[in-house]
């Protein structure tokens, strides 16, 4: 297994944590996680930001919005 | 309700939305209130995520049913409804953005190289091994949503699609007009900037522990 540095592994991690790698370059990702702290916590961070972020913008119009979204279209729209 | 409404209103709401279209085509236009109740927060949510601004969200949203709702007829469903809703909200989105922007417009590439910049200076990793419930602060939330807002509209509508709306990286291009390796990589870049500030943030929290 050919061993890869710390700027690969930047490079696939949007693939790793998609499981979109394929086997031999995820395993190449995974031995270099085991001992790179590093990497590791560059990893973790990026999950952590990942999951927080679909925290965010869980906005839903306001009811007065829809009524008012609802009365234009049906004007425009000559219903 | 009679108990025929209560029907009707199960049966709209069990349809396809191909189904709901051909219904409207043979005049049945209160559909419209069918599809409006499966994808106004979508819409809303795309639009808000990227301007971030309630009013501006409400022009993108109305402008984006109107036209989807005036050429409902003409649609010929080769792509589903949902992908074509979709490209409306993105163009109409888009063309919000470049109004507010006026001339003011920075070439991709100078903002691809600000990113860079910002994610390669040096940021803290001390918060990975925090557990969730130490990080899922309002304070976090409030962080988060104001670095995205720092984000290029470009990196922005990436995030809103892929993280935050859940379209797969296929999806994303096809709504962009980019290649999948392209997404990813803009994809890549915002989650680090993010990942950055949230960084600087948990830093300062936890720096006295």
């Amino acid at each position: 297994m050919t061993e890869i540095s710390c700027d690969q592994i930047s490079q696939r991690l949007v693939d790793f944590v998609e499981g979109e790698l394929d086997p031999e370059k995820s395993a190449e990702v995974k031995a270099h996680l085991e001992k790179c702290d590093f990497c590791q916590a560059l990893l973790e961070t990026y999950l952590k930001t990942i999951f927080i972020l679909k925290r965010v913008n869980q906005v839903e119009p306001p009811p007065e919005m829809v009524i008012r979204l609802r009365k234009y279209l049906w004007s425009k729209l000559n219903l | 309700m009679s108990d025929t409404g209560n029907e009707k209103a199960i049966a709209l709401k069990d349809l396809s939305d191909q189904e709901l279209i051909g219904l409207y085509r043979q005049g049945n236009k209160s559909i419209i209130d069918q599809l409006l109740q499966r994808y106004q927060s979508r819409v809303y949510r795309l639009a808000y995520g990227i301007l971030r601004n309630p009013q501006d969200a409400e022009e993108v949203i109305q402008e984006v049913f109107l036209r989807v709702f005036q050429k409902l007829d003409s649609f010929k469903g080769e792509s589903a409804f949902s992908s074509w809703l979709y490209r409306v909200a993105v163009n109409t989105t888009f063309m919000k953005i470049r109004e507010k922007r006026g001339t003011d417009v920075l070439a991709l590439e100078e903002v691809e190289k600000m990113l860079e910049e910002e994610i390669n200076k040096a940021g803290g990793s001390d918060w990975a091994r925090r557990p969730d419930d130490e990080l899922l602060s309002e304070e976090a939330i409030k962080i988060i949503t104001g670095a995205m807002e720092k984000l290029p509209d470009e990196f922005k509508i990436i995030i809103t699609l892929r993280d935050l709306e859940g379209l797969s990286t296929e999806e994303v291009g096809q709504l962009l007009g980019l290649s999948p390796a392209a997404v990813k990589s803009r994809l890549h870049r915002a989650r680090l900037f993010l990942r950055k500030r949230l960084g600087e943030f948990y830093h300062q929290i936890f720096e006295g522990e």
